[in-house]
Formats: C-alpha cells, sequence, structure tokens
C-alpha cells in the first residue's frame, strides 16, 4: 500500500472508534452543548425557587395561611430550541416549593402537568358502575390564588469566527384576586460561545 | 515517493479531519478590585465552621473567609464567603447539601453543583437554602471546574 492511501484513510481510522458510556449529568463529563443543559437547568431551578423563597412574598398574611395554592400559567419558549426542556425547570421549582410547606400547585387546570382525574372522579357521578360516596361533593376543588408564569428568553450574537447562545429565564408571580404581579425574577444568564478552529490539530 | 504527492496527500488528510469547533460558557478572567463599607450596618449569624481539606492545592486558592446562617420561618439559608487566593482568575462548582436532625441527608429537588468564576483575588458570597422545614444541618463542597 503507497504511503499516500494510508494518510488518506487517516480520517477514516481516527473516526472509527466510537464508544457510548454513561456520565453523570451534574460533572465535567457531560456534553456542553450550545444550548442548556441538564446541570444549567438544575441550576436555573436552584436559583429561581431561592429568590422566589428569599424574596418572603409567601409570607405575607394577606395571602392566607400557608400552604398557598399556586397554578402554573403560560410558559412561553422564545428560544431557538423547538423542544426546549421547560419540564426540568417547573418539575424541580414544583418540588421544592410543594417541600417548603409554603405552597401548593393546583392540578385540575394550568400549563404545567394537570392532571384531568379530578374532573373525571367528578364526573362519574351519574355512573352506575361507582359508589356515590366516594365522589366528592361538587365545589370543592382549590382554586389558585397565585398565578406562575414563565418565559425562557434567547439572545443571539455573532462575530465574524464566534457566535454565542445566551438564555434566561424570566418569571412573575400574579396574586389572581387583584391581578398584580407580587414577585419578578430572572435567573443567572447561561452564556454558550462557540469558536469554529481551522484545522482539527 | 514523490514529495508533491505525499505533501498533497498529508494536506488532504488534515482537510478530511474535523475541525476542532467548541463550545463552551464564556468566562471573565480580569483581575478584580472591591471597596465595602469598613463597619457593615448588618449583623450577620456567624457559623463555626469545620473545613475537611481533600486537596491542599485548592485550599490555598478557594478560601471560605466566613459563613452567614439566617433562618426564614422554618427555611434555612446560608451565605459563604470565599476568596480567590489563588492569584489567577478560576472556575469552580460548588455544591450544598442538607441534612435533617438524625443526620441524614434531604432530598433537595435543584440539587446541583454551580459554576462560577472567580477573578483573581475576589471575594464572592455564594448562596444556599434549604426548601425542607426538616434541614438543620448543611455541607459545602467545592471543586475547580473546566466551567
Amino acid at each position: 500500500m503507497k504511503l499516500q492511501h494510508i494518510l488518506l484513510g487517516l480520517p477514516l481510522i481516527l473516526g472509527a472508534c466510537s464508544t457510548v458510556e454513561r456520565v453523570d449529568p451534574n460533572s465535567d463529563d457531560a456534553v456542553t452543548t450550545m444550548g442548556v443543559d441538564y446541570d444549567e437547568l438544575t441550576e436555573w431551578s436552584e436559583t429561581l425557587t431561592r429568590r422566589m423563597l428569599d424574596s418572603r412574598f409567601l409570607d405575607d398574611p394577606e395571602l392566607g395561611d400557608h400552604p398557598i395554592y399556586m397554578v402554573v400559567s403560560k410558559i412561553e419558549n422564545k428560544t431557538d430550541l423547538s423542544n426546549f426542556p421547560t419540564e426540568v425547570v417547573l418539575g424541580q421549582i414544583r418540588a421544592s416549593l410543594l417541600q417548603s410547606e409554603k405552597v401548593r400547585f393546583v392540578t385540575t387546570y394550568g400549563d404545567d402537568a394537570t392532571d384531568r382525574m379530578t374532573r373525571e372522579t367528578q364526573g362519574m357521578v351519574d355512573d352506575p358502575m361507582f359508589d356515590k360516596d366516594q365522589i366528592p361533593e361538587a365545589g370543592q376543588a382549590a382554586v389558585a390564588r397565585l398565578s406562575l408564569r414563565t418565559q425562557i428568553i434567547w439572545i443571539y450574537g455573532q462575530s465574524k469566527k464566534e457566535k454565542q447562545n445566551t438564555y434566561l429565564v424570566r418569571m412573575l408571580v400574579t396574586d389572581v384576586k387583584s391581578g398584580v404581579a407580587i414577585w419578578e425574577a430572572e435567573s443567572d444568564p447561561i452564556a454558550k460561545k462557540y469558536s469554529k478552529g481551522g484545522l482539527g490539530w | 515517493m514523490n514529495r508533491i504527492t505525499l505533501t498533497a496527500a498529508l494536506l488532504a488528510s488534515l482537510a478530511l479531519t474535523p475541525a476542532c469547533a467548541t463550545g463552551s460558557k464564556t468566562s471573565a478572567t480580569t483581575p478584580m478590585n472591591t471597596v465595602e463599607k469598613e463597619n457593615p450596618t448588618g449583623m450577620p449569624r456567624e457559623e463555626w465552621i469545620n473545613k475537611i481539606n481533600t486537596s491542599e492545592i485548592l485550599a490555598g486558592k478557594v478560601n471560605v473567609t466566613s459563613v452567614y446562617v439566617d433562618w426564614n420561618g422554618d427555611l434555612q439559608r446560608i451565605q459563604l464567603n470565599v476568596q480567590n487566593d489563588s492569584g489567577r482568575s478560576i472556575h469552580v462548582k460548588y455544591l450544598i447539601e442538607w441534612f435533617d436532625e438524625a443526620g441524614i441527608k434531604l432530598y433537595t429537588p435543584t440539587e446541583s453543583w454551580n459554576n462560577v468564576t472567580l477573578s483573581k483575588g475576589q471575594r464572592l458570597s455564594l448562596q444556599g437554602r434549604s426548601t425542607s422545614p426538616y434541614a438543620v444541618d448543611w455541607r459545602f463542597s467545592v471543586q475547580e471546574s473546566a466551567l
């Protein structure tokens, strides 16, 4: 075989050894993408939960005793990623607030992880298949006092050799009794810069 | 072998090899000056701490100078005041874990390593908040990171 044939085949040989391994998504072994990675979603959740609890608006006696009922309102994805996993951020924030014993989320309506079973159970009242005594009386479902609205924001920048994606989350909580926002915050931005090299060395 | 053919083959090989493009978070590497009140008005409740250093190299870089604690109702929050004594800008990641009265680690939905860049000489306050009213103790871990 001629030497030039070996050299031409070199990229194929180098690219042949592919492996799959399990990694900790919170570690440095995880893939860094130009989007928002799992550990960064968790970082956002932690920051926003902390900011929400630090502001102490949930302790306002005007809102009544704990837990206060909250509903997830519209989640707006304003990024370049069509399948942005908002469920991760919302799920972690919801779980944290529930754990704090200050908030409970209404699941009968809203824009995240709603559960139709409450409504369906109510609808079974005239179905002879079920024991009527076990069907909850009408008018008992909780109405949320607070509404949590979310926007995922994307800022794009580009120079001759580099491009950058910056993402952040904006959240606001509205008191549905008055329609006034009583808490607003943004996450810390996550910025990713892409630099294209000339040669692969 | 003809030298021109060999050179051409080598160049073709280089061109076919994927270029090393990277996707990374941006970082600030400029040294920093800090100014603050000589006698702060706030009276934080300082926590006694026990440092367990497994890396003497890192111990000389990121120093926890003090820890403040505060209770918001049943929920505890802490602030670790750290200083970068490494003589250069570094990326670190940190983790705060929470424990109940029995010393058992609590499930924290948002627990993860948080990344932060510390400029040369920078003092920074890192915060953590327990989301469980059963949390009474905490543990802070810090590690140099690639960011």
